[in-house]
């Protein structure tokens, strides 16, 4: 059964308070009221002089279990809100693989499922890793982009990008963070500019994600109750708490600490969370927990993954 | 919605899992997208700010090229048999096409029979098929398919000068592999990706340096695609991953 060996997280330390993107993306002063008092959005982590590279690089670099295992990475796979972040044939995880040594590797990008693709690479990893029956084997899972342009600014009407990255080491097995199931709910009717399905999306939003944390919980043979805490995407609050609402879970129980500090990190949410949810406690041995996101922009994925720490 | 129980069930595939179809096709006209004006803008910011950051700038003439939206949605079509639903749909490209910030595969999926899963690999150069390929079966041995469709896609237009060298496909083509159980009558084609060459084996090459993405499974689309000769084992290779994988054929791939 897939196991997370180890996460790591990069968090550039510049932040930037929301009213002054306000400029970049056309906001009134009364739109970014709203971000701030009931998304509960502040400010967002950018590193502007730095590159998608120094991003991968700073969360590789707390990945303590690499040193000395690198002969047995066999994959390495970037997981990808949107699907091109550097000009072709430009290839920054490769020159990161370069660096540290991990030349056995099948290095490619993953995605397609937005902010979602995180949850996929974790499942792609673990699928590829069982497939070769090799139990030495292990993928590195990257996740992080730079908040290159308004689109991979800013979602509208819901959140700001921030820059960081996370780095998670993948086995297929283990006794830690075990993958008991995954669920994606790919919407792709929401592929359009139709303002007519803008709020159709919006409206179904809060029930889709719930639906494929139900769906991941029941596929693992728990019930909701079993969940000790949910590491969400940190689109914003406002969603989170409507979410617990038609999943009847406690709203304190979702790791929205970074939500007002970081922005939401691309795919890389749910592992920054997870990092949070360790260095305060919440994650307890033996008791399982949901990680989930909702990918939105061209299309829309639903997402949820439980594991068991 | 498509749910996955743990991945540690390492089982063979179903017994006669193989390709059941073969499509190759090609685009030779830009895409309907190219000329939507709202589109152009749109791709001109992205391509500005993505290429800033390097030095470089989108070349002002070109402003055409493919959509792998459009392409895979014909591929699809021609591909999966009427009636027949899809549960896995992996897109495989290396140059992107005009629409660099969508999720196509997504859209793929709400195209598709069966509104399968459905992810894309990529920036893996000529690898990225034989990737994905391998996760067609890693997906079969322990996802519970019926059918998987692999799309492989390439498309003839790069709007910037890299600054690095780079290989433009000439053409835009695609082509698509449905996997899956037999049919009554069908014979459906083996994969299997062997550790070292195995003797016996006809090298399939690319015939077409100038089609680098899709030259091989274009090669393998049109041997599946020819009348039943005995017994072939086909291999093919990529140089750059030194992945292998066999297709055995001893019977018509219908079309």
């Amino acid at each position: 059964m897939t196991a997370l060996l180890a996460v790591a997280d990069y968090l550039p330390p510049g932040r930037v308070p929301i009213e002054e993107l306000a400029g970049d993306f056309g906001l009134t002063p009364m739109q970014v009221k709203v971000f701030r008092r009931y998304h509960r959005l502040g400010s967002v982590r950018r590193d502007p002089h730095g590159s998608l590279l120094d991003l991968l690089r700073g969360a590789v670099a707390g990945l303590d279990a690499l040193p000395g295992r690198e002969h047995r990475v066999r994959y390495v796979l970037h997981a990808r809100t949107f699907p091109t972040v550097v000009p072709y044939p430009h290839n920054p995880v490769r020159e990161l693989c370069r660096e540290l040594g991990l030349d056995r590797a099948t290095v490619f990008a993953v995605g397609h499922h937005a902010c979602a693709s995180g949850l996929l690479a974790i499942d792609v990893a673990g699928r590829l890793l069982a497939a070769d029956a090799d139990p030495g084997g292990l993928a590195l899972v990257l996740a992080g982009e730079k908040a290159f342009t308004p689109e991979a600014g800013m979602v509208p009407g819901t959140s700001f990008f921030g820059e960081g990255a996370s780095a998670c080491l993948v086995a297929p097995a283990g006794d830690r963070d075990r993958v008991l199931s995954y669920a994606a709910d790919l919407r792709g009717e929401f592929d359009t500019d139709a303002p007519e399905q803008a709020l159709e999306f919006q409206r179904i939003y809060a029930d889709a994600l719930a639906a494929a944390v139900l769906a991941a919980v029941e596929r693992a043979g728990l019930t909701v109750d079993a969940i000790g805490v949910i590491l969400p995407h940190n689109v914003n609050s406002v969603a989170w708490h409507q979410v617990c609402r038609t999943l009847g879970y406690p709203r304190e129980r979702v790791v929205l600490d970074n939500v007002a500090t970081a922005g939401h990190v691309f795919c890389a949410d749910n592992l920054v969370n997870y990092r949070t949810a360790r260095q305060r406690g919440l994650l307890r041995p033996g008791e399982p927990y949901v990680m989930a996101a909702a990918g939105a922009g061209r299309g829309a994925t639903f997402s949820a993954m439980v594991l068991q720490h | 919605m498509r749910t996955f129980g743990p991945a540690s069930e390492v089982a063979s595939p179903p017994a006669a899992w193989g390709i059941r179809r073969a499509v190759r096709m090609a685009f030779p006209e830009p895409a309907a997208l190219a000329g939507d004006p709202v589109h152009a803008e749109r791709l001109a910011r992205y391509l500005a700010d993505l290429l800033h950051p390097y030095g470089l700038s989108p070349d002002p003439s070109e402003h055409v090229g493919q959509s792998y939206g459009e392409m895979g949605e014909a591929l699809i079509h021609a591909a999966v048999p009427a009636g027949e639903s899809v549960d896995l749909l992996v897109l495989a490209y290396s140059i992107p096409d005009l629409t660099p910030g969508r999720a196509t595969a997504t859209y793929l999926s709400h195209v598709c029979p069966g509104t399968p899963m459905a992810f894309a690999v990529s920036d893996q150069g000529t690898a990225s098929a034989f990737t994905a390929l391998r996760l067609v079966d890693a997906y079969a041995r322990s996802g519970g398919l019926r059918r998987a469709l692999l799309l492989v896609v390439e498309q003839n237009s790069l709007p910037y000068d890299p600054g690095i060298p780079v290989t433009v496909p000439a053409e835009s083509r695609g082509v698509a592999l449905l996997f899956g159980e037999p049919l009554p009558g069908e014979r459906p084609a083996r994969v299997s990706a062997p550790a070292a060459e195995p003797a016996g084996a006809e090298l399939l090459r690319n015939s077409d340096p100038s089609q680098p993405g899709t030259g091989v499974w274009w090669e393998l689309a049109g041997e599946l695609a020819r009348p039943a000769a005995g017994p072939r084992r086909l291999l093919l290779a990529d140089h750059d991953s030194g992945r292998l994988v066999t297709v055995d054929l001893d019977g018509e791939v219908p079309r």
